[in-house]
């Protein structure tokens, strides 16, 4: 009888390839991917430029980012990484140097040699409660709130950190960042 | 009812002092280790360049000004078992591994 180990593929390149992130807020979750449309149909009305970066993130994947990194970077042991259900991958190779060398590959192909942190394993991307998007616009603009609300937005800045733009997402159940520190593309269902 | 309202009274008076007994050094700590922590979660390699940048920049920000101040107040409160605790509970593992 075949073992579930039989079935599994040696970590390398080729899996930065898998379980990729989206753009298209059709990938965010229920309710929240319905505010999100809406925030964004009243924006573009209104004139506001939006350019998303990113919307779902497979867990998946993020898996894949965290272990590929503390393999390369904290030399964690591969025969003690925890499986994920649906990643078939071995992070063991029959030569330790192999392990080593098949997750620099994968952190490379991951574009994560740059990140001095381990990638974390959560977070609302993953959740498709989060989305990352570039908003600017020129001069004045009027945007309606999910109340149907027109408001008139004169104040800067002119990109996703304006305070009167942020009170219009609210109302649609889409919230600004409001953790420690300061992420200006970033939106989600709680302000995390 | 008014067990409820009770309680809730309670539970917001003890938050209040939790927060107003937090020695400033260690909120301004926390805040630097919940930020790490959310810029590790943000990034992935397949955002725009520009975004990459801006979360590697800000991770490098917030995750080593976490790690400084980490060593700093371990050291200064080893001798007090409740702050002591208070600074382990927010030490997570994006603090931890940054180099």
């Amino acid at each position: 009888m075949a073992t579930a180990k039989q079935h599994q593929e040696l970590s390398g390149a080729q899996w930065a390839r898998r379980f990729q992130g989206s753009k298209d807020t059709r990938d965010l979750n229920g309710t929240f991917r319905h505010a999100v449309e809406d925030f964004i149909h009243a924006m573009t009305e209104a004139g506001i430029k939006v350019e998303i970066d990113a919307t779902y993130r497979p867990t998946k994947r993020s898996y894949l980012m965290h272990w590929a990194w503390r393999i390369a970077n904290d030399k964690a042991d591969v025969g003690s990484i925890p499986a994920m259900a649906g990643v078939d991958i071995e992070w063991q190779h029959p030569a330790s140097a192999e392990s080593m060398r098949a997750a620099k590959d994968l952190v490379d192909a991951l574009s994560l040699r740059r990140l001095r942190t381990k990638p974390a394993l959560r977070s609302q991307h993953n959740l498709g409660l989060a989305i990352d998007m570039s908003l600017t616009w020129r001069g004045a603009v009027s945007v309606k709130d999910a109340n149907g609300k027109l408001i008139q937005i004169k104040s800067l800045p002119r990109n996703g950190m304006n305070r009167q733009l942020i009170e219009v997402g609210a109302t649609y159940g889409v919230k600004k960042y409001a953790g420690s520190g300061r992420d200006v593309p970033h939106w989600s269902n709680n302000g995390r | 009812m008014k067990t409820l309202a009770v309680l809730v009274c309670f539970m917001a008076s003890s938050i209040a002092l939790a927060n107003s007994t937090t020695p400033k050094d260690v909120q301004a700590f926390i805040r630097s280790a919940n930020a790490c922590e959310h810029f590790a979660g943000e990034f992935d390699g397949s955002l725009s360049e520009k975004r990459q940048r801006e979360v590697e920049r800000s991770v490098v920000k917030h995750c080593q000004a976490a790690q400084k101040q980490l060593k700093q107040l371990s050291a200064k409160y080893k001798n007090d078992p409740r702050v002591s605790k208070i600074i382990q509970a927010h030490t997570n593992d994006s603090v931890t591994s940054f180099r």
